[in-house]
């Protein structure tokens, strides 16, 4: 069925944008010219011969809250109370801040603007597609809620060409308007020495590994090809590093789907004894080291985009990176020395196993209470390392921070649950002792464990 | 387009905050809930398009509030997704007599997560529901402005 209220369609190889525009802005249309080529779509609002607004369907709108919450323009109470009145919409989100005085009310139209020049100046390069103009102004209607500002379409057009020929000349072309950056762990200079411009600056902070090179534009109202320069010029700075996203999504899948594993086999096997319990979250703890361990071993800085690199190789790394740590732990947890191991790149507890046959009662109580610590420490050190490395200070490391924080509450709690078990425990065993005079006060019969060596049932 | 709402009831953060990181990324708003009463209370508040319940749960267990989202007419069609630790078949059947959409065991693998739950909010319901509620925001923002 035909689209009601077309008036005008065509290919772009006959009839560009550039003058098409212009066509209808001279006879003062007001409509809908919804332009395609291959993936690409754009729709541009005009109202009596002027540009009103633009839409970009299927393109993910920019997240100019958190934007602005990392350059420091809104504090993040205000971001998370613009988050939940404003939605994912950055025009509402400017419309709300406007009425916060959070940013000035001609920041509104100097946005639009941007927009508007920035997605024409890049479909004006598109040399194949279609476009058709509708006169139903419904949609228009729909997209503009609040105040509306009438765009010259010369003025926008002028400004779009002067862009897209700045892309031309842009010595950035291996940067692209989806180019993802982000800080370097690594660097250890002083940035306050580099002499970095405003704009600069305001790049760097938006450099997590979260937002493309055209949401920073945006955020910074900074053209496109502006943008590629500085972010050129950062990483020649060795300040940031620009994001493999095919990667980057595999290792998030990754450690994602690990601390989910992890996270399951806590909530196991809740119902049991002091001792069964320490050792359940020994093996919890001691699977996620592990885990982690397998995880970095594939994605490790070092390791990277070397092809298949000999297993004897990522041993030896693995070794050097987390063995000296755990040798480091148990000087303050002897008792552990020899019984958890770091070897052949992973993290060998099965000494814990057959603990029981070496050791009985409080001792063993205690021997595995010591290797609950040391593996809890273990555990976070080897995931710090890990995630610096990864992903280092970004975005996605804040979120695995907190995913991973709210992991070790739960581990915590089942810690602390297992402490007091401990000490009501020795408690009621110290009471036992002494109100039978004249039981000999030796280890094994203070702690209640039978002449046999056995735990007695209490 | 309003992006979508997400429940999450599950007593364990570490799961609310997987989910969380896990479906925000695919541009989708989780709110989420610890226990069974507060579960409800934000089904009433935030009016979400989709709900993932897990079933052991503090105050109130995950097959009743399942019952109770349902006899709400406005609820009733509300994609419920239970993830559960549980994989016998008598727990599966109970979700669903209970009236469950779909059951997903645990541990869920994310590109797993992330499937059902797209399958469930690409529905012409679904759509009206994000229509509707970004028509509302706009209102109370023009009322605001």
């Amino acid at each position: 069925m035909e689209p009601q209220g077309r008036i005008l369609d065509g290919n772009l190889e006959t009839l560009g944008l550039q003058s098409t525009l212009k066509m209808l802005a001279l006879s003062g249309k007001t409509g809908v010219l919804s332009v395609t080529s291959g993936q690409e779509r754009l729709a541009i609002f005009l109202q009596n011969g002027h540009i009103v607004d633009l839409d970009e369907p299927g393109a993910p709108a920019p997240d100019l809250i958190d934007m602005f919450r990392l350059l420091g323009r809104i504090p993040p109470q205000r971001a998370a109370e613009l988050r939940r009145l404003a939605g994912a919409n950055p025009a509402t989100a400017i419309a709300i801040m406007v009425q916060m005085q959070l940013c000035a009310p001609e920041e509104m139209p100097r946005r639009t603007e941007f927009r508007v020049i920035q997605a024409i100046s890049r479909a004006v390069r598109w040399e194949r597609g279609r476009f058709e103009f509708h006169r139903d102004i419904s949609p228009i209607q729909a997209h503009v809620g609040g105040p509306q500002h009438l765009f010259n379409v010369d003025h926008v057009l002028l400004e779009a060409l002067r862009m897209a020929d700045e892309w031309g000349r842009s010595g950035s072309l291996s940067l692209t308007r989806n180019t993802v950056a982000r800080w370097l762990p690594q660097f250890d200079g002083d940035v306050t020495q580099l002499g970095l411009g405003r704009e600069e600056i305001g790049v760097l902070c938006l450099s997590n590994g979260q937002f493309p090179l055209h949401a920073i534009s945006y955020a910074l109202l900074v053209s496109e090809p502006q943008v590629a320069d500085i972010m050129r010029r950062l990483l020649e700075l060795g300040l940031v590093e620009v994001v493999d996203a095919h990667l980057e999504t595999e290792l998030e899948h990754s450690l994602v789907n690990l601390i989910t594993q992890s996270q399951h086999h806590l909530s196991q096997e809740t119902r049991s004894n002091a001792e069964q319990r320490m050792l359940a979250l020994v093996r919890t703890m001691g699977v996620c080291v592990n885990g982690l361990i397998t995880h970095h071993a594939r994605y490790a800085r070092k390791l990277r985009g070397r092809g298949e690199v000999p297993q004897r190789e990522v041993r030896r790394y693995l070794d050097a990176t987390f063995g000296p740590v755990l040798a480091e732990l148990e000087r303050s947890f002897p008792r552990m020395d020899e019984v958890v191991r770091f070897s052949d790149g992973r993290l060998d507890y099965q000494e814990l196993e057959t603990l029981e046959k070496v050791v009985k009662g409080a001792e063993l109580s205690d021997c595995l209470w010591d290797a609950v610590q040391l593996c809890s420490h273990f555990m976070r050190i080897v995931f710090d390392r890990v995630l610096n490395d990864e992903v280092g200070n970004s975005r996605v490391g804040h979120q695995f921070e907190d995913l991973w924080s709210a992991f070790l509450r739960e581990i915590d709690e089942d810690m602390a649950r297992l402490a007091y078990r401990r000490a009501a425990t020795r408690v009621q065993q110290e009471r036992a002792a002494q109100a039978q005079p004249g039981v000999m006060s030796g280890v094994p019969q203070a702690y209640g464990v039978a002449p046999d060596g056995r735990r007695r049932l209490s | 387009m309003e992006e979508p709402v997400v429940l999450v009831v599950d007593d364990s953060p570490t799961v609310r905050k997987i989910v969380q990181l896990t479906l925000q990324r695919e541009r989708i708003r989780v709110v989420t809930a610890g226990d069974g009463l507060s579960a409800l209370a934000a089904v009433a508040d935030e009016q979400p398009d989709l709900m993932l319940l897990d079933i052991m749960l503090p105050r109130m267990d995950g097959y009743n509030i399942c019952q109770v989202v349902r006899k709400n007419l406005a609820y009733r069609d509300m994609p419920i997704i239970m993830l559960s630790g549980r994989d016998g078949i008598f727990d599966k059947m109970r979700g669903k007599l209970s009236g469950s959409t779909e059951y997903i065991t645990k541990p869920f693998d994310s590109t797993e997560l992330v499937q059902a739950v797209k399958r469930h909010l690409e529905t012409p319901a679904v759509r009206e529901r994000a229509a509707q509620r970004m028509a509302s925001r706009q209102q109370r923002l023009r009322r605001r402005v």
